[in-house]
Parts: structure tokens; sequence; C-alpha cells
């Protein structure tokens, strides 16, 4: 009267294999979970029961007991439900034994039987490949989702009774497509791009450096100059997206619930823009029971931060690691999370706090002392990992109505394309892929400047009052302006304009 | 400190009596020290004094008081110049309503051509390079800089005066203990080596917003004429225009772009007929000084202030443009069609040189 089942539990973005064991004995009846199950595992129960003999079989008056294996690990969620239910079945004899031994199940019950969808089920699905089996059941909703695993059987089942009667050999369910073999990059017909952005020629071309080389970017201007609608238009320019990374998407936003039922692959780069009252825990993540934040969900895309300065002092200071490392470590007691979050940090921030300072056409109503501490609580660490800061100008009416025809994101992606690949041939076994993660050594290797460069670089410093901060900074940009170039020296020329994308260092706004 | 000059301090300090009654009184009884001597019949028999004005002459308290601000000023080493005085400005006696005391640090002179310089505190780049731009050009000439201090455009002016060389004078608006605003300590005590700062209220008065347009009447007074520099639509520089104005002084303005809110206003006085002013010869003209003081136009406002550099021929054409008018790099690449990485660099180099100014928010603009 013992069976054992298989299904997965989630750490981190990965699965973990978690065995259902399941044991029916003679005495008082009743019904026991054991093994660290959350509310969501102990109320399991009750669905169970309900769905076993809402799908026509008997449900034993005996004392079962089910444990979750490993027993230490905390479990969590509503994807024990069919597993368990299995279980029972099996260890009462009414799904043969052994069918169930190389195959992975999940999903969560409802009451009359029918199986509901769950989050993770494709870095579960992916566990369970690696693991060895064989087939994974899961809802049909999350079928397309977990077979985009290669090399395992995906059956899609929508009741348990259904899957009874397949597993006793009753009836046959299909297995899903494999949709592995069907990836395209979405090159985004529906994307906002940035041939419907008019002027701002200089912001953009700033983007496309800050796409080229990874480099995170602040853009400074009054509310309406388009700080919003360009940075919505930077994920269109990133280099396109590969099937690995499309996985690693997927898999984060799988875990967080936030893959549209019925889909596969995540093949847009993300665009995240958190408003500036979100507490620190949803931006980098955490919680009770740990979820990926805002800037993992923003993994290998855009984090748009608008109104940067408004957003909490303690938000903001949570940032900066993550930033930094590229991955978010969470502990708890009795295990550590990591989620993934390499991605590039688009913020914006107005002049003033009325946004006005400066501005032509319309008054600002802050006092001097607001407009120079406004810009001033940036000060510091955050902005050390911002290499990018331009001014956005009040676009013109007469710009608007101008009839010029603006490029295309396909276009200036082919160039941030052709860039990426250089940087990932020069930084080949060096374990970071493009100009911005580069190190100081790194800096001093990769940007050797000739003389009359390092002569500019000089002079600069101390004619226009750039702070030392900015000097690898600098560097790090002219090479990825070298780079979309295709020139292998830093010249004067992208020195200059690098030099030119540090306006706060300046001081120009105090 | 001899007890006349004390007399001067009580008066000048008795609360409740308008200048303009004080400066009366003062043509009645010819000194203070013969109102302090005077009783209340005396003193209702001017018919000038309401009975709360004569309790306040004859206050026992107020003119113990005296002592106080008495070892204020010569803690604060101020010097106070008294309507009587030999170094009290001609030119503001002549105003219906004179301070009768000044509080002085520096030096103050009794003739000296002055010229007041005022505008918006939430002024533009183009503004205050405007201001010190003239200041400096006046004051090259010798003519005294007078304005308020305050932040913006009267920063500006003390500034620009301060570059060239020149004298200029700061009008306080509280006591002269007190640095207002906070930030300009150092260009207060610069003033005070070469020029002055004044201020008709006795050390330890508090910046209160009243004080400023009482102020006000004080740069306009003792100034020859007003400039404008930047004035919204209700600029307190409206005030001192219209307060020179009824004291019978020029007043100038500095033409702006017309949507520039920050030059609504002196826009609106060149309609009005406000001499339009666009270096210091169209003030001097008006002041009739160009010929007697022929003092040498300072080297740095040349126009041919590219020299000692060699330019390139996109340089000097982006030069030229920015001569016109401030522009940000688009407007620049539309119009001269230089790609923006070029662009970059020459923006950088003619900035690197001197030659132009990038202002926040992208602009860039000929350098003062």
């Amino acid at each position: 009267m013992l069976s054992r089942v298989n299904t997965c539990g989630l750490m981190g973005i990965d699965g973990y294999l978690v065995s259902v064991e399941t044991y029916i004995s003679n005495g008082i009846p009743a019904f026991e979970i054991v093994g660290l199950g959350d509310a969501a595992v102990k109320e399991a129960k009750e669905r169970v029961r309900a769905a076993i003999k809402n799908s026509g079989f008997e449900f034993p008056s005996r004392r079962i007991t089910i444990n979750l294996a490993p027993a230490d690990l905390k479990k969590e969620g509503t994807s024990y439900d069919l597993p368990m239910a299995a279980g029972i079945l099996a260890a009462m004899g009414i799904v043969p034994g052994g069918v169930l031994s190389d195959s992975v199940l999940l999903g969560e019950l409802s009451l009359d039987g029918t199986i509901r969808p769950v989050y993770g089920v494709l870095p579960k699905a992916l566990t369970a490949k690696e693991k060895g089996f064989k087939t994974v059941y899961a809802p049909s909703e999350n079928a397309r989702e977990a077979s985009v695993v290669k090399g395992i059987n995906v059956i899609p089942v929508r009741n348990l009774y259904e899957l009874v009667m397949h597993l006793r050999g009753e009836i046959v369910l299909k297995a899903a497509d494999s949709t592995c073999n069907v990836f395209s990059f979405d090159d985004g017909e529906n994307q906002p791009d940035f041939a419907d952005v008019k002027g701002q020629e200089h912001v953009k071309r700033a983007l496309e450096v800050a796409a080229a080389g990874g480099h995170n970017l602040i853009m400074i201007g009054s509310p309406g100059s388009g700080k919003t609608m360009l940075a919505r238009r930077m994920p269109s320019i990133l280099p396109d997206l590969t099937f690995e990374e499309a996985l690693e998407i997927t898999k984060i936003y799988s875990v967080a619930g936030l893959l549209p039922s019925d889909s596969s692959l995540v093949t847009r780069r993300p665009f995240r823009a958190p408003h500036h009252t979100i507490s620190p825990v949803s931006l980098v993540g955490g919680g009770r029971v740990p979820r990926p934040g805002e800037v993992s969900l923003a993994h290998l895309g855009v984090l748009f931060l608008d109104e940067l300065p408004e957003f909490g002092k303690n938000a903001l200071e949570v940032l900066r690691q993550p930033l930094e490392d590229g991955f978010v470590h969470i502990s708890r007691i009795n295990a550590s999370i990591t989620y993934p979050c390499r991605t590039t940090l688009i913020a914006a921030a107005n002049p003033c706090r009325c946004g006005f300072y400066l501005d032509e056409t319309r008054e600002c109503t802050c006092t001097p002392q607001e407009v120079r501490t406004y810009l001033g609580k940036l000060s510091g660490p955050l902005l050390d990992r911002i290499d990018i800061q331009v001014d956005v100008p009040t676009v013109r009416y007469s710009d608007l109505e101008r009839e010029t025809v603006s490029e295309s994101s396909a276009d200036i992606r082919k160039r941030v394309n052709v860039a990426r690949n250089t940087q990932r041939k020069r930084f080949a076994r060096t374990g970071i892929y493009c100009n911005a993660q580069m190190t100081s050594p790194m800096v001093r290797k990769y940007c050797r400047l000739g003389k009359a460069e390092s002569e500019l670089l000089r002079e600069a410093f101390t004619s226009i009052g750039l702070t030392a901060r900015s000097h690898d900074k600098i560097l790090k940009v002219a090479r990825t302006i070298a780079d979309l170039e295709g020139s292998e020296n830093i010249s004067t020329v992208h020195i200059s304009e690098a030099i030119q994308y540090r306006v706060l260092d300046r001081n120009l706004y105090r | 400190m001899n007890p006349e000059l004390k007399e001067w301090i009580w008066f000048a300090n008795l609360k409740g009596i308008a200048a303009r009654k004080k400066a009366e009184l003062l043509r009645i009884f010819d000194s203070p020290s013969e109102i302090y001597k005077a009783d209340a019949v005396e003193l209702a028999r001017t018919g000038l004094l309401s009975r709360e004005n004569i309790n306040a002459i004859l206050s026992a308290e107020f003119r113990k008081a005296v002592d106080r601000t008495i070892e204020e000023i010569d803690r604060n080493h101020i010097e106070v110049i008294p309507l009587n005085s030999s170094d009290y400005p001609e030119i503001l006696k002549n105003i219906h309503d004179p301070p009768i005391c000044l509080y002085v640090k520096g030096k103050l002179y009794a003739d000296e051509p002055a010229v007041a310089v005022v505008g918006s505190r939430r002024a533009s780049g183009y503004g205050i390079s405007q201001a010190k731009r003239i200041s400096a050009e006046l004051a090259g000439y010798g003519i005294c800089i007078i304005s308020g201090m305050a932040r913006g455009i009267d920063t500006a002016a003390h500034i620009g005066a301060l570059s060239a060389n020149g004298r200029t004078v700061a009008i306080m608006g509280c006591g002269l203990d007190i640095v207002y605003p906070p930030e300009n300590r150092k260009l207060m005590e610069q003033i005070i080596e070469t020029g002055a700062v004044v201020s008709e209220y006795p050390p330890g008065t508090e910046p209160a917003p009243h004080h400023f347009p009482v102020r006000n009447r004080i740069v306009s007074g003792m100034a020859v004429g007003v400039l404008v520099v930047e004035a919204g639509e209700k600029s307190g520089s409206l005030i001192t225009a219209q307060l020179a104005l009824e004291q019978g002084r020029d007043v100038y303005a500095l033409p702006g772009n017309v949507v520039n809110v920050n030059s609504r206003g002196t826009n609106r006085l060149i309609q009005d007929g406000a001499k339009l002013v666009t270096s210091a010869e169209d003030i001097l003209d008006e002041l009739c000084w160009f010929n007697t003081k022929n003092i040498s136009y300072p080297d740095k406002y040349r126009s041919g202030k590219t020299a000692g550099f060699e330019l390139g021929s996109e340089e000097k054409d982006v030069l030229e443009l920015l001569h016109y008018e401030s522009l940000n790099i688009d407007e620049i690449k539309s119009r001269l069609s230089i790609g923006l990485p070029i662009l970059h660099s020459i923006l950088l180099s003619l900035e690197m040189k001197g030659l132009i100014k990038r202002e926040p928010g992208g602009r860039y603009r000929i350098a003062d």
C-alpha cells in the first residue's frame, strides 16, 4: 500500500526533484501531509479528496500519510495536488504501479477533478529532463511552455479521470508538439519602433551606444520631452535574442507566474517600468515566499526607472549590488536563492521637482535650494553604475511637424549586433560579454589610448570639470563607440563623444 | 560714538513711522537731536504724528534699545552714514523717502556714477551671461554697478562688475551681519573689499519678504538708471523699474526671446518705453558720459575672440551659428548636416577652448 510519484519543486528559477510518497495503512481514517508544506500544500487535502471522489473513484477511508521528500526543504504552491492524487490512486492500485516511475506530474486540482495551470512548469520540465525522466504530465494550459524542453515527452492533461484512464492504458493521450524548433526571435512588427520618434537624434544615438555596450543610461529632461517614449523603444534595438536567452527569460516569468497561459517561449526582450512608489523587495525580489523582483523580470531586457530621484532611498540602495553582479541573492535560514538580473538600466529624471527648470516656455516653481538638491539625491554609488548621462531637451513643435524620416529600430539593431559580436570575440573566455562589464584592469588592457587621445582626456578633465569617477566610464563608452564604428583603436572623436555623455558629472545642474 | 550719531540711529530705527514722515520731521526739526529733546506738545504741533508715534518717540525703552544696536554695529565693524553726512550719496538724498541712516560695510562715495542692474532670481543662462557682460562693460567705464545681491541676475551683475575690477554696491534687505542668500557669503566679502554692501536695516534684522520691495527704492535711488536684464511678468524687478520712474531715473531693458517667460517682463518694459539696451554703450549714450570718461574697452569683450586658436572650418560654422542663438545639438546637426559623432567632438573642442558654453538641458551658447 505504498506508492511513489515524482514531481518537482522550485528553488529560485531552478527546479529540484520531489518524490511524493503515499502510504495507506489501517487505522482511524486520517489524511496527513508531511514534508514542510506551506498552507497551499496543507489545503491540498480537501482538493485531492474532492477531486478523486468527483472523478468517480473511491477515496479510501483509511489512514493516509503523504511525505514530500526531501522532507527538509519547504514546499510551496499547488502543483503537488496532482501528484498526491495520483499517489493515492497508485497506492490503492487503481493506477498500475510502475507506470509512473519514469514520469513527472505537475498540476493543481479543482474540486471536480479538472487540472488547473501552475507556475514554474518550464524550469521543472528542464529538471525532469536532466534527471532522466521520459514524460511530463502537465496541465494543458502549461503544455506549450513545457514542450520547449527538448528530449522529453510532454503530455497535456485536462482532468484527473483522463489521466487515470491513460495510465491504465484505456485511452491514449497525445503528446504536445515540441516547440523548441519553431523558435524565432520576434523582431517586433508591433513593438514600439524608433522610427516613430521625431527629433532627439542625439538621445537615440546615446541609446544605441548603451545598447551596443550594455551600458546603463540616465536621461535628464523636462516632462514631455519624450524620455519615456524613447526608453520604451530601447528593447527594440537590443541585440537579437538567442534561444538560450529566451529560455532563461521564460524560466523567470514562469516562476513568477507571469507567463500567459498557453504560451511557450518569451520571444521579446522584457521591458519593465515599475512605478517609483515600489518597495525595495518588489524591486529586487524576495519576500516570505521568495519571488523574482522587477530587476530579475527585466533580465536580458530593460529596467526603466522613470523619475529616478522620486524612488525611495532604500529601493535605490538595494539596486546597487544586483546591477553590479548581474544576479540577486536571497538568503533564508534554510535555503538561499539566486535570481539572475543582467539588465540594462534606463533611468529618467526631471531636472527639478516641477520639471521646468531651464525650460524655455514654462516657469519653474522650485526654489534654488530645491533645484540644487533634486538631482543631488542621485549622487554616489547608484550613479557609479550608470555610464551614460544625457540631456533630453524639450522638442519644439516645428520639429514634430518636420517630415524627416527617422531610422528604424531594425537598422539600429543591425549595428548593435555587429558591435556586440566584436565584444563577444574580445571577451571570449574572460567571463564577461560586453564593454560595460569591464573591470579596471580590463579597461587598461582593452582601452589603450594614443598620445593625442590621452592628451585630450587629460585636458577635458581640467577644463570642463569632470570628476575622477568618470574616467573609466568614459573609456568604456569610448570603446563601445569605436566598436560601433568597427574601429580597432579609440580615436579622439570616440573619446569626445564619450565625454559628452557625462552631463551630471559636470555639475551643470547645481 | 558721538551722541549725535546715536540720535540718528535712534531716529532711524523708530518703529511705526514711515520713512517719508521721518524725512518731513527732519525738515521741521533740523536734526534728530531736536526731536530727541522735543516734548509731546512740540511733537503734536507738527500735525504729522499720531498718538502712537509720539509715544514711540518719547519711549524710554526705545532710547535704551539704541545702545544695544550700537554695540552690534561696533561688533560687526559696520559704518553708519546718516542723512546729513558728506558720505551720503547725493543722488539718494533727492528721493522723497531717503533712508535716515545707511549701514555700510566697505566704502561708499557721495557722488559716484552708478547704474543699477536688476532682474529675475530665476534667471536663464542667457540672462546671467548678459548681466555679467553688460555689468563688466559698464564697470570697465568706471561706472559703479548697484544691485541687490539676490540670486540670479543680481548675483551675476555683481560678479560681472568684480570681474572687470570695477566697483559694485549691494543693497541688502536685512542686517549686514546676515548673509542672504547664504551661498553669496564669498561674493559679499569680495564686494566689501572693493565696493560696499549697504542696508537701511540695523544689524540683527532678518531678511523678511516685505523688506525687499522697500530695499528696491534704494537700489534705484542710488543709480542714475536701472537696467532690467530679465524679468517675469510679476517679477520684483518690475517694481524696481516702477520706483525708478517715480524717482525720475532712466529705465533700460534687455530684450529677450518672445516665448521665454523670463523675458516677458523686459519686453513689456520696452513696449512701455524703456530703452532697449544691448551693450554698455547704449546706456552711456543716454548718460552722456561716453566722452568724459575714456576708459579703454576691456579686451575680453572684443568680438574677435577666437584669436589664439586654430579653428577648423566646421568649428567656425558651429561658432557662427551659435552667435545668433543658443541651440541644442540636434538643432545644430539639422542646420549644418554634420554627423553626431563628429559634432560631439567639435562641440567638446570648442567648449574646452572656452569659446562656447554648455548649459544644463543640452543647450550650447557663446561663452561670456
